[in-house]
This record gives C-alpha cells, sequence and structure tokens, in this order.
C-alpha cells in the first residue's frame, strides 16, 4: 500500500451567492490553486464547471475534523502572544502563556514559555516550553526542552513535529 | 629577469611601507600619553604656518638622545 | 539632507573598516559629497586604512567638545574631491560620547554631506550603540562564518530594538554585505554560502566581496583597494558603492572560482 503525507492548507468556503462565489474564485485563482478548497452549501453545476476551469481542487461538503487544541487557540480572546519579527540571537523571551512565532527563531535566541509553542518557520535556539504541546522544525543549533525533557535528539532537523503532553507521556509525531 | 626583481621588489616595499607607518603612528600615539602637551602643540604650530602658508602634513617625532628628549618636527607646506 | 550609514558587524576583524574606507571613496568617486567618521573612540585606526593618519590634527573628540570646529578636524583626501575625513580620537575616555553631542554632530554632518558613514567599533557597548543611534540605514559586514552571522544577527536585533528611528516607529534600512567570500572553500562546500546567510539574517543583500590578498598590501600602504584595477575586492566595493547611489549593478558570483587560463597568468606577470 503506498501512502504519502502531505501538508496542504485548506480554504473553508460557505457558498451564499453562486455569483459572488464565482466572482471571487476568478479573481483569486492564482492564490486558490495553491489550496484545497473545502465547500459547503449549494454547489452548482455552473460553479463545479467554473472550479474544473481554473483547475482547483475541491471537497464538497464534507466536515474537516479539526485537531482539538489546535484551533481552538487562535481565537482573539486567549493569551496567545504572536511574535511576527525574526527573533535574533541574544533576545530572550519569557511568557506566561501560549507563544505563536511567524517568522524564525535563530540561533543565540532563547524562548520560555509556560503555555503552548507553535513556530512556523525554521527554530534554531533554545526553547522550553512547559505547555500541553509545540508544534515546529528545528535546524541545527536547536536545544529543545518540553516540560523539562530535553527532546532535541528524537528530532530531525528540518521536519515538522508535533510533539504532545498526554497523561504523562511526551508523544512525537 | 629584471620583471622578477620588480615584482618581488613591489612585494617587499608594501610591508616596509607598512612599518615605517607604523612605527611613525604608534610613536605619536605613545607620546600623546606620555607628552599631554603634545597634540595642543601640534594644533597650535599648524595654526602658526597656517598664517603663513598651507600645511599639508606635519609630523611630529620625540627621539631619545641618551638622557635628551628630541622632538623631531617635520612640516610639508605648500610654496 | 544627507543619509547616515553606519556600518557596523558585532564581531570584530570582519571588515567593517575596510568597507568604510572603501565604500566612502566609492561613493565620493560615484559624485556624492561624502564623509567617513571614525567612530571607535580610543582605537583609531580608519585613518591608517585611508593613509591619512599623518593628517589628523583634530579628531570627533575636540569637535564634540568644542574645542574644535568641524570644519578644522574634516580632512580632505586628495585623491577624490568628494571624499572627507574625521579621525577617532586615541584617547579612551569613551565618556565623551554622550546622546546630545552625537546628534549634535549627524546634525552638523547631515547639513553638509549627501552621505556620511559611520565606522562603528566591534561589540555591542556603547560605542556601537551611540554609532547606530541616528543612523538612517545600517551596513552589516558579515563573513561566511558561523560567530561571525551570529554576532551580526545580534547586532540586526539591537539596531531594531534601540535606535532612534525604532523608538520613534520607523525602520532603519538594514544592507548586508559579505565580506571574506573564499571561492575555493564555498567549492569544496566548507564555506556557508549566500542563500543560507540570508535565510538566518534575512536582511537586504547589497554586496558580496571576495577575499583578496591586495587587501593587505593596501592597508600596508594605505591605499584602498576601490581605487585599484586589479582588486576583485575592489571592484566588489565600486559595485556596491553605485548600488547605494542608486544604480542596478547585477550582482557577480564571487563564489565561483576564477578560471585562471594560462595565458592570462603569464600575462598578469608582464604587469
Amino acid at each position: 500500500m503506498l501512502v504519502n503525507q502531505f501538508n496542504i492548507k485548506v480554504f473553508e468556503i460557505e457558498i451564499e451567492d453562486e455569483k459572488s462565489f464565482l466572482d471571487f474564485i476568478e479573481k483569486n485563482s492564482v492564490i486558490l490553486s495553491s489550496y484545497l478548497l473545502s465547500l459547503r452549501g449549494n454547489i452548482s453545476t455552473t460553479i463545479e464547471k467554473s472550479l474544473e476551469r481554473y483547475s482547483l481542487a475541491y471537497i464538497k461538503n464534507m466536515p474537516i475534523k479539526k485537531r482539538s487544541g489546535v484551533a481552538a487557540q487562535f481565537t482573539k480572546s486567549s493569551t496567545i502572544k504572536i511574535i511576527d519579527t525574526i527573533v535574533r540571537s541574544g533576545q530572550e523571551i519569557e511568557y506566561d502563556g501560549d507563544i505563536l512565532c511567524l517568522k524564525r527563531v535563530n540561533s543565540g535566541a532563547k524562548i520560555k514559555c509556560n503555555g503552548n509553542f507553535i513556530a512556523l518557520e525554521s527554530v534554531d535556539a533554545l526553547i522550553e516550553c512547559n505547555g500541553e504541546f509545540m508544534l515546529l522544525a528545528i535546524g541545527k543549533s536547536a536545544n529543545i526542552y518540553f516540560n523539562g525533557v530535553n527532546i532535541t535528539e528524537n528530532l530531525d532537523d528540518k521536519k515538522l513535529y508535533s510533539v504532545k503532553l498526554e497523561k504523562d507521556e511526551i508523544l512525537i509525531y | 629577469m629584471s620583471w622578477l626583481g620588480a615584482m618581488l621588489g613591489k612585494k617587499k616595499k608594501s610591508a616596509k611601507v607598512a612599518k615605517d607607518r607604523l612605527m611613525i603612528a604608534i610613536a605619536t600615539d605613545r607620546h600623546t600619553n606620555l607628552t599631554p602637551y603634545l597634540e595642543k602643540m601640534r594644533a597650535e604650530i599648524i595654526e602658526v604656518i597656517k598664517r603663513y602658508t598651507e600645511v599639508d602634513e606635519l609630523k611630529i617625532n620625540k627621539v631619545q638622545k641618551e638622557d635628551v628628549e628630541v622632538l623631531e618636527i617635520n612640516a610639508v607646506v605648500k610654496h | 539632507m544627507g543619509i547616515v550609514f553606519a556600518v557596523i558587524s558585532g564581531k570584530g576583524g570582519v571588515g567593517k573598516t575596510t568597507t568604510s574606507a572603501n565604500l566612502s571613496l566609492a561613493t565620493a568617486m560615484e559624485g556624492k559629497k561624502t564623509v567617513v567618521v571614525d567612530f571607535d573612540i580610543g582605537q583609531r585606526n580608519l585613518d591608517m586604512i585611508l593613509g591619512l593618519e599623518n593628517r589628523v590634527v583634530y579628531d570627533i573628540t575636540h569637535v564634540m567638545d568644542g574645542e574644535a570646529t568641524l570644519k578644522q578636524a574634516l580632512i580632505k583626501d586628495k585623491r577624490s574631491e568628494n571624499l572627507y575625513f574625521l579621525a577617532a580620537s586615541q584617547t579612551k575616555d569613551k565618556s565623551v560620547l554622550n546622546d546630545k553631542k552625537v546628534k549634535n554632530l549627524i546634525d552638523a554632518l547631515k547639513e553638509e554631506f549627501d552621505y556620511i558613514f559611520l565606522d562603528s567599533p566591534a561589540g555591542i557597548e556603547s560605542g556601537f550603540e551611540h554609532t547606530i543611534l541616528y543612523a538612517d540605514n545600517v551596513i552589516v559586514v558579515v563573513n561566511p562564518e558561523v560567530s561571525s552571522i551570529r554576532d551580526s544577527d545580534r547586532v540586526i536585533g539591537i539596531v531594531d530594538a534601540k535606535s532612534q528611528r525604532a523608538k520613534e516607529g520607523k525602520e532603519v534600512e538594514k544592507l548586508l554585505i559579505i565580506n571574506r567570500i573564499d571561492p575555493e572553500l564555498v567549492e569544496r562546500g566548507e564555506m556557508l554560502d549566500t542563500k543560507d546567510i540570508l535565510e538566518i539574517l534575512s536582511i537586504k543583500l547589497i554586496g558580496k566581496v571576495p577575499e583578496d590578498k591586495n587587501i593587505i598590501e593596501a592597508s600596508n600602504t594605505g591605499v584602498p583597494v576601490v581605487l585599484s584595477d586589479d582588486s576583485p575586492a575592489g571592484a566588489a566595493y565600486r559595485r556596491i558603492g553605485k548600488r547605494l547611489c542608486g544604480q542596478r549593478i547585477d550582482f557577480v558570483e564571487v563564489e565561483k572560482p576564477e578560471s585562471k587560463g594560462l595565458l592570462k597568468k603569464l600575462s598578469g606577470m608582464f604587469k
């Protein structure tokens, strides 16, 4: 059995009005072509023909099971700290909550958080996370502590990992 | 074979130039600490010369001759 | 109103002073009225690289303390009608650097010059902090080597936090020069390549300067390589100078070793 694992970004769209949806995909076809569209609502044949014309991948009326814990964090009222700049060498960040790094964390930086830690770009630094999970890809100089345990050896560099604390075990995917 | 000599001569020269320049520069640096008036004096000498002509370079070297210190002052001026 | 470029690196010995000397000469050669200032108070060396050490009468400390006017302290380089130089003092009293005095100096220089280059000391102490304080742009000089890159990353972070512009919410443009690229080491996979460096530092690349033995001779004689026709580093600095003046110059692949044909080697010997 051949199994391939991909990471795809998904756009969930609730179709209310056919014309405005057709306009939307016409204007944004270039961007949308790198996403999977999850469509809900009335998907007419006109819409399907249009989607095919722009070679857009889509699934119809299928609810996507969200990983619990991930989506729930991204609400405005949460205590997540979003860092949208590169964290440079020598910078130290300590936060009593969740941290989301949108850019790189360079070697020589130090991040400590008592909540969860997610990084969208390479992490090459010292990270101490005492939360329930982490999502990150590491570089060669990274040094990662999860709830007091150094898990760096268990992570290959450049791969994206999710690290979870379940009961008393550390699970790394 | 003259080009070989010229090439070697040129390379040797740059290190020698560096040595000469360094000796003057370091001597000046050391003097500044040992003879604190040196900088001010140098500036004033330049001012005096400027009244008569333009100064391009002013070098002051301190030479120890037995138990006498000699200040050698060289000024390159425009004529 | 002049534009202020602070030349910084974090790590010492990577080529800040050489870069300051050559870049300022390059922009002067392009017609910009340029001044280059040695901000390494107590450790004067830009004067030697420029070959102007015997012409220093007054230095930056005299100007900031009011003992001399800017006009008296500025040294005009004879090789270029547009280049002026302000030396550092040799006294170690760094307390002479205070925000207000530095600001007054920078303002005065901005009135007179198109381009102002400030040669920063190495490290991250007060000398460096004062150099970047009123800079419009910083030029980060890095070597393709791990400690240089990490130190440069550090100073980039500090620039973002501590410059006056940063405090006012304006961004300081950060420009990268990768210096001392050794094509043979790159080819052998022993030297970090440009792509890796840019990924980590993520700032705009304005130049790549190859390793060049002519640099030693240049500092020995006080004749910066940018004035020489035979120096690959000099040619690189000239290109960067043009880019700083707004010209669109393509990057040269300095990472590739020059294939020296036999004929070229022979012709080189007869120069």
